[in-house]
């Protein structure tokens, strides 16, 4: 009776080891691939750069010294490791200084990608704080991108935040930080 | 007995590691998948069923604006009444990391010139997005125009005899029944519209009026 109580005992404890190694394969899956598949509506937090405005590498540390739910978010140096793609491009004919595009269907994205358009770094309309010749209005429309990957939408005015369009009236040399908005926003959206 | 638990043991051991793998596989082969698919967007090789459920949505922050339909027709080069009678989706793939560049060519049969001149009776319109082999590219502010839309529209020329809508939803205004309503008014994705610019349906002469 003895030995059999030790013999379920030993099984127990094997079938438990074999549960926590299952269970860290999981969690390493989570933790080092492609996170936001599970759970839903995570974004990318890391990131490979093709071409950037020198100010985009500001405006990640501006965000991550927010320390927002969301968690830091970092640069890699292979495509395959990062789900969200950072890329200069010039077009006078879009009508927008940036972009930001993902892919994916409700409540699981899959892959995004930030634009930056330099036609606007010598062009635009002055009454709306354009063209993007400092650097803070450069950070202002990277920052605002980044908002996005984070879950963030618009808002409209009067709200003093980033995610304001440069078009309803976040004039690009006064806001180009996240606000206590932004950030309540993201702490709003992120359940992790 | 003893052998028997000792070969019990051993298969729940067998069965667990081999549970681990094909798990892992699973779940590895999930995670892949995004980045898979994104090459396949981004060469534009995907099939209608890889995507089906699926869509990209863009979300632009805007270098045009106006406080009013009085600053817009300031800003605007052409304000045209016509209709849409040809659509175009054009796409590029860039390399096998970016999405690719999709956009649609509208041809609008000009019917009314309220501001600018023009030569030509049709004109070319620019607008992002489309849908691509199954793919719905959407501009997050701006649903796409149709064929047969009744539209008044505030341009600017890009290239000779192309034009853009400016400020997007903006700019745009659509004529149902005789009646002129901003795009947000009636289509709920033109969310970053300002009320500053709904018509409530007014006639097409009052809407002249609001235009200096």
């Amino acid at each position: 009776m003895r030995k059999k109580t030790q013999w379920y005992l030993l099984l127990g404890v094997t079938l438990s080891v074999c549960f926590i190694i299952n269970l860290a394969c999981v969690q390493a899956y989570l933790i080092n691939t492609v996170v936001w598949w599970e759970p839903a509506q995570r974004n990318p937090n890391k990131y490979y750069v093709i071409s950037q405005w020198s100010e985009f590498g500001s405006a990640v540390t501006d965000w991550n010294n927010k320390n927002t739910h969301f968690g830091s978010v970092s640069k890699r140096s292979s495509p395959d490791d990062a789900p969200l793609t950072v890329v200069r491009y010039s077009s006078s004919t879009d009508g927008s200084c940036g972009w930001w595009l993902c892919y994916g269907q409700t409540g699981a994205l899959a892959f995004a990608e930030i634009k930056l358009n330099d036609w606007y770094l010598t062009h635009g309309d002055a009454s709306l704080g354009l063209p993007l010749d400092t650097s803070n209005k450069r950070k202002s429309v990277c920052a605002h991108e980044l908002g996005h990957n984070f879950m963030l939408h618009h808002v409209g005015s009067p709200t003093v935040a980033v995610m304001r369009t440069t078009g309803s009236g976040r004039l690009v040399a006064q806001i180009w930080t996240p606000q206590t908005d932004d950030v309540n926003g993201v702490n709003a959206n992120t359940h992790w | 007995m003893k052998r028997n638990t000792f070969f019990i043991l051993v298969g729940v051991v067998i069965f667990s590691v081999m549970f681990s793998y094909i798990y892992g596989s699973i779940t590895n082969a999930q995670s892949l998948q995004g980045l898979e698919m994104r090459k396949l967007i981004a060469t534009m090789t995907y099939t209608p069923e890889q995507v089906a459920g699926y869509r990209v949505i863009m979300y632009p922050d805007r270098a045009e604006y106006a406080l009013s339909i009085n600053d817009l027709t300031g800003k605007a080069n052409l304000i045209v009444k016509g209709k849409i009678i040809e659509s175009k989706v054009i796409g590029k793939p860039i390399n096998d990391i970016q999405f690719p560049d999709v956009y649609t060519i509208f041809t609008l049969q000009i019917e009314e010139t309220i501001k600018g001149k023009v030569e030509s009776k049709t004109i070319q319109i620019y607008q992002p997005g489309g849908n691509w082999n199954g793919l719905d590219f959407i501009v997050y502010d701006d649903p796409s125009m149709k064929q047969n839309d009744d539209v008044i529209l505030f341009l600017i020329e890009v290239e000779p005899n192309l034009y853009h809508i400016y400020g997007g939803p903006l700019g745009r205004y659509i004529i149902q029944e005789n009646k002129v309503y901003n795009t947000a008014e009636l289509d709920s994705q033109g969310k970053d519209v300002p009320s500053e610019f709904y018509t409530h349906g007014c006639s097409y002469e009052q809407f002249k009026k609001l235009i200096p």
